[in-house]
């Protein structure tokens, strides 16, 4: 059965897995007022992260974005820059399988690109014939780069000097449980020995403050990214992994799944990996709750934590099961979240804390994932 | 092991907006190729050519068509587009398509592909311009409110727009993912679906890619990072030239492809027609540079031997290529050498032919839509021709099928190739029908 061999972590509670799971472990919020104005909302950065000095290629931090950089300091604390020849495997061996948030280009990189390209007739709007002949040069050739989507997965890669199979996914809370689904089939299919898998995000950056606070996602924009290494045998073992989708009652882009048939489609998915994973109950839950208040968002009663509640509660044993919530001690950390989830349960299940535990993560357009986590005596 | 076939074809691409009409474009040699300046101003600018869809008109996606009127998303109109062709081809039509999903809760998926998202001007207009004061400082607490004014444009950003549309319509209620692998993110959508299904992990999969980057900022990024074809002492449909001595850049594409897979057994117990088979999928990674593939092409070598391994096919079993064959001077030399690494010289190696010399490169959607290509030349026993080669680059000494199509009656496997910026590569084993 596939397991966790290594794990890593940058989050708002700390830069590395031992730091977070500390903090983790006590009472900490990651949250406070964002640093560059009084007028956006607070916000929970990684504390103490210095990418120039604590990634391996001090050069290619110039070409990363911030969710470029925060994955590849987990993926190396989890693998460490040598893993193929510390595991004995060959680099086309292992695979890389990562979730990645969307990486909008920062304000900072834009603003003299379209200020230079202001219509001279119209200033509040914008001239493609001076984008073309001045504004593009007030802009860095490489910046593109850094948006690609799948360009925290190639730098991770290229850190650690992985070949094998991939997969990038983003942006969705649920794709870290998609890119840990991936890396379990490859691994089981033989495709790869190993897997590197990651999520990352920084929804930090303006505008995508901005779209969590017009979705009325009741979180703090978050950062932060985490990191496994799987392989066909480790301490924690990757008892069952699921993904489904579930049908929107209307085509809305925040949609409204309606309560009822959310829950119903939850549960089933849950209540199938336990039957997968062969367990009657689960210690620990680190459930997909968003703090959403129910009718937030203008395309109709946003129900997903009411239905994930009772989801949950359609758990066989669940009345001695710990259910915790994440977000509101280390914000949103979009396409991190899953997997922030996993290392946190898996390091409960090390510390004996828990002998089991389910992950579920869910995103705005519908997408679920779910784990079932096993402690290697269970 | 559970045979994954494919019973649904849709596509949108500089060739035609179904099928049939692709095929018949495929077949005599056509290019897609036109003005950008169709797209809009391109006064000082030096890419003067694109492949667009033709003709395109949002307003026939029928339910689907309000939720995408205001946000200007040209990717997602041609993936529903294409997903709803697709689905009709396997199932008749919208009712029988819904019944058939309605009956497998859980089981049914999405796995598409798509990329990059850059902004929109009316974008730059209000989320930046609105918020510069005369002082050039940038006004947080007015941004707040400024932004919303590009609100109903957001919605292109939200690449899973696609899978919640279908999931809305259809009632998907299976795995479900976005893959945003680059350009191998179509060819990588395919064959990771077709691996659930022989997993067991759903019965049937909507997979493809869908992509549209011909947007002032989409085009411009890629100028600006030296991938684009300037040129424009030719015809616009002379442009791209894979394998030629002459070629500098790819010129930008746009469309989607999109696969209704199934598991054999769930087809034939509906008792639907096969029209291909996707045997095999090979993914690795470069672990070299951005946007530079090795000059030996090692990581295209791993993964089309994964491909090959996983269709259980030798070398020898594949008919033809079809190449990424970008038309850059590196992705070509690259690929030539790879393919002689796995298959050899010429006279040993298949042809590869290049279909974006017709179709330019489609970017996230380039392995989806040429796998439906792949598929249609299978069909019709032909092997399409790459175009513009009038003066084959000697790195590039294979068997490339210059200018018309070949007759290839024959043929069963196609081996269809899609490498990425970042070092992806993905390489796809489809087969004929009766394979």
């Amino acid at each position: 059965m596939t397991g966790i061999l290594g794990a890593g972590l940058a989050t708002p509670l700390g830069l590395g897995r031992a730091a977070t799971l500390a903090a983790w472990d006590g009472d900490a919020i990651a949250i406070a007022p964002h640093p560059a104005s009084d007028a956006l909302p607070s916000v929970a950065q990684v504390p103490g992260f210095r990418p120039r000095k604590q990634l391996p290629d001090r050069k290619a931090v110039k070409l990363m974005s911030r969710e470029a950089q925060l994955l590849v300091y987990a993926a190396v604390e989890a693998c460490g820059t040598d893993v193929a020849e510390r595991l004995g495997v060959p680099p086309e061996q292992i695979g890389a399988f990562a979730a990645a948030g969307y990486e909008v280009t920062p304000l900072d990189e834009v603003v003299d690109m379209f200020d230079a390209s202001r219509d001279p007739d119209a200033p509040a709007r914008l001239s493609l014939p001076r984008l073309f002949a001045e504004g593009r040069h007030a802009y860095n050739p490489l910046s593109p780069l850094k948006t690609l989507p799948n360009m925290a997965l190639f730098h991770a890669a290229l850190s650690l000097g992985l070949r094998g199979p991939h997969l990038a996914i983003g942006s969705s809370p649920a794709a870290g449980l998609a890119a840990l689904s991936g890396a379990v089939d490859a691994i089981g299919d033989g495709t790869c020995s190993h897997a590197l898998v990651g999520g990352t995000d920084a929804q930090t950056e303006l505008f995508r403050i901005h779209y969590l606070h017009e979705a009325g996602v009741d979180a703090a924009p978050g950062e932060g990214a985490a990191a496994l290494l799987l392989a066909a045998d480790a301490p924690v073992r990757v008892a069952a992994v699921g993904l489904a989708q579930e049908p929107p009652a209307g085509p809305e882009v925040r949609g409204d799944y309606g309560e009822g048939a959310s829950a119903a489609l939850r549960g089933a998915l849950y209540r199938r990996l336990l039957d997968e994973a062969g367990l009657d109950r689960v210690d620990l839950v680190h459930g997909d709750f968003w703090g959403m208040p129910t009718g937030a968002h203008p395309g109709g009663a946003n129900v997903r934590d009411a239905a994930e509640r009772s989801a949950l509660a359609t758990l066989p044993g669940v009345v001695d099961t710990r259910i915790v919530a994440t977000r509101p001690r280390l914000g949103h950390l979009g396409a991190a979240h899953g997997l922030v989830d996993v290392v946190l349960a898996a390091g409960a299940i090390e510390a004996g804390r828990a002998s089991s535990a389910l992950v579920t993560a869910g995103g705005s357009a519908g997408d679920l994932g779910a784990v079932v986590l096993v402690g290697a005596s269970s | 092991m559970t045979r994954v076939v494919v019973t649904g074809l849709g596509v949108a691409c500089p060739l035609g907006t179904d099928p049939e009409t692709v095929a018949q474009a495929q077949r005599d040699g056509r290019s897609g190729a036109g003005p950008l300046a169709d797209a809009f101003d391109t006064t000082h600018f030096e890419v003067q050519t694109a492949c667009r869809v033709p003709d395109w008109d949002p307003s026939h996606l029928g339910r689907f068509a309000p939720a995408l009127a205001d946000s200007g998303d040209r990717k997602a109109e041609f993936g529903v587009h294409a997903a709803v062709q697709a689905l009709r081809h396997a199932f008749g039509d919208d009712a029988s398509a819904q019944a058939a999903i309605a009956a497998l809760p859980g089981r049914a998926a999405l796995h598409t592909a798509s990329g990059l998202v850059s902004s929109l001007p009316a974008e730059g207009e209000a989320d930046v311009l609105a918020c510069l004061g005369p002082d050039r400082a940038f006004d947080f607490a007015a941004s707040m409110e400024s932004l919303k004014a590009a609100n109903h444009l957001r919605a292109r950003h939200f690449t899973d727009r696609v899978n919640q549309l279908l999931a809305w319509g259809y009632g998907f209620s299976g795995p479900s993912l976005v893959n945003h692998g680059a350009c191998a993110a179509g060819a990588v959508a395919i064959g990771t679906a077709a691996r659930w299904i022989r997993r067991g992990r759903c019965d049937l999969a909507v997979a493809g890619g869908f992509e549209s980057m011909i947007h002032p900022f989409g085009v411009l990024s890629f100028q600006m990072l030296g991938a684009l074809s300037e040129r424009t002492d030719c015809d616009h449909t002379a442009v791209s030239r894979p394998f030629d001595s002459t070629r500098d850049g790819f010129v930008i594409g746009e469309g989607a492809g999109m696969l209704v897979l199934e598991s054999e057994e769930h087809a034939r117990a509906r008792g639907a027609t096969v029209l291909g088979v996707v045997h095999g999928l090979g993914s690795s990674l470069d672990s070299y540079r951005t946007t530079a593939p090795p000059p030996d092409g090692r990581g295209a070598v791993v993964a089309m031997r994964a491909a090959l391994a996983e269709a259980k096919l030798q070398p020898a079993d594949i008919d033809w290529v079809s190449a990424h064959g970008t038309g850059t001077p590196l992705n070509d030399s690259a690929e030539t050498a790879a393919v002689r690494a796995v298959f050899g010289d010429r006279g040993v190696a298949p042809p590869l032919i290049s279909s974006k010399s017709a179709i330019g490169h489609a970017v996230a959607a380039a392995g989806a839509v040429e796998a439906v290509l792949a598929l249609l030349a299978l069909r019709d026993g032909i092997i399409p021709p790459t175009l513009n080669l009038n003066s084959p680059d000697p790195e590039c000494d294979l068997d490339h099928v210059p200018h018309e199509a070949r007759r290839a009656p024959d043929a069963r496997y196609v081996l269809s190739n899609s490498f990425g910026f970042g070092g992806v590569n993905g390489s796809l084993v489809l087969g004929r029908a009766d394979t």
